[in-house]
């Protein structure tokens, strides 16, 4: 049991990498954000998720995706987004459990009848896309509209940074933008939601009160501007802070101390 | 000796005219070409956008008052966009209230308002 655990009496690590459920607060944004993804894969279409690095993309994919009833959908997730187009296509291959090919086409053919072979269906969902090269981006728009008939053969999540949205604009990526159906966007917390957001992480550790007080919690909200992995960093670091001073509660001091000793590393 | 004095004299007083016609050749186009520029005119101090203008304006966007943090980071950025008049900066946050929603940091409304004032002057309209 680490130092945390011990002093407030917690049964696990609080604020994990991976959030459960009982630890995620359903803001506003995100359940917007997650509905919208919902309609689009409901449609085998498009979607966009934009979101400033820390405010939770990963999260809401990961909700998103373990809502869905598995014996109905197949999930291919890549974050492998700085891959080359025919790097992305193998990956994605090969995720689905199929052979690499020697050439794209074949890759990319073979993805495709997989997909459309499939009783359940399929969204594919890449993270990071801001990161992916021109040619890879293309070929994902080519891969949805494979047949002249027939709809897309599956769902296509991109999520990424702000970044993205501008990537998107550029003239060359114009026929892929045309196609986005749905676009969410996912911003930080509000002050009212940072102090839901610590509680709600600290009860699903076993807290049984409020650990932070008004003034630490403001503390926390001004430095980290309420993005999520900031605010739970800083929250470490002032409960690191508060168990090593033996103090019940976290106040502002301590907030400041997890501050001062951010800037020290 | 004299004689070879007026000559130098006289020569250079040419070459003096040849280089002022080549001068006033040159500038002349370049002249008429500037005079068609119009410089916007200085900015009005009512129009001009001030920190209290703008922390007012955060606060609004905000539904509280600025934190410290927020108070130091609006002045940076002030300074780094002025001048910036209060129409252009009333748009910018408006809009970002209706994109993000009202509440947030006051960073998320300041980046707006300075994207929005380089997207402008970029496109030469601020």
């Amino acid at each position: 049991m680490s130092l945390i655990e011990d002093h407030f009496k917690l049964h696990r690590p609080p604020f994990p990498q991976a959030v459960d459920k009982t630890a995620l607060l359903p803001h506003p944004s995100l359940k917007d954000a997650v509905e919208r993804m919902r309609f689009a894969l409901d449609r085998d279409a498009l979607a966009l998720l934009t979101a400033e690095s820390g405010c939770g993309k990963t999260t809401a994919l990961g909700h998103l995706v373990r809502d869905l009833d598995a014996t109905a959908y197949h999930v291919l997730y890549s974050s492998m987004s700085s891959l080359k187009a025919f790097g992305l296509l193998s990956y994605l291959g090969t995720k689905a459990g199929l052979r690499p090919r020697r050439f794209k086409g074949e890759t990319a053919h073979e993805l495709v009848t997989h997909c459309r072979g499939l009783a359940k269906r399929s969204l594919i969902i890449v993270d990071d896309a801001h990161l992916m090269p021109d040619d890879a981006l293309e070929d994902l728009r080519l891969l949805t509209g494979d047949s002249l008939d027939q709809k897309s053969p599956f769902a296509l999540v991109l999520a990424g940074q702000p970044l993205l949205r501008e990537r998107l604009a550029e003239p060359v990526h114009y026929a892929l933008a045309q196609r986005i159906t749905v676009r969410a966007r996912l911003r930080p917390l509000t002050d009212s939601e940072l102090t839901l957001f610590l509680d709600k992480h600290l009860r699903a550790a076993g807290a049984k009160s409020n650990l932070f007080e008004p003034d630490a919690v403001t503390l926390v909200f001004q430095h980290s501007r309420g993005i999520p992995r900031l605010a739970q960093n800083l929250a470490l670091g002032a409960l690191l802070a508060t168990a090593t001073a033996n103090k019940k509660t976290v106040d502002a001091d301590a907030v400041q101390q997890a501050l001062l000793d951010q800037e020290a590393s | 000796m004299a004689g070879d004095r007026d000559d130098d004299e006289a020569a250079h007083a040419r070459a003096l005219v040849r280089y002022r016609l080549i001068a006033e050749a040159t500038t002349a186009p370049r002249g008429a070409r500037t005079a068609a520029i119009r410089f916007r005119a200085a900015p009005d101090d009512d129009a001009a956008l001030t920190l209290p203008r703008l922390v007012e304006r955060l606060r609004t966007c905000c539904g509280r008052p600025l934190g410290e943090v927020e108070a130091e980071h609006a002045a940076t950025v002030l300074h780094a966009i002025a001048p910036v008049e209060i129409a252009i900066a009333d748009t910018a946050l408006r809009t970002a209230v209706a994109t993000l929603g009202p509440g947030l940091h006051a960073s998320q409304y300041l980046d707006a308002l300075r994207a929005h004032v380089l997207g402008l002057r970029r496109k030469g309209k601020s």
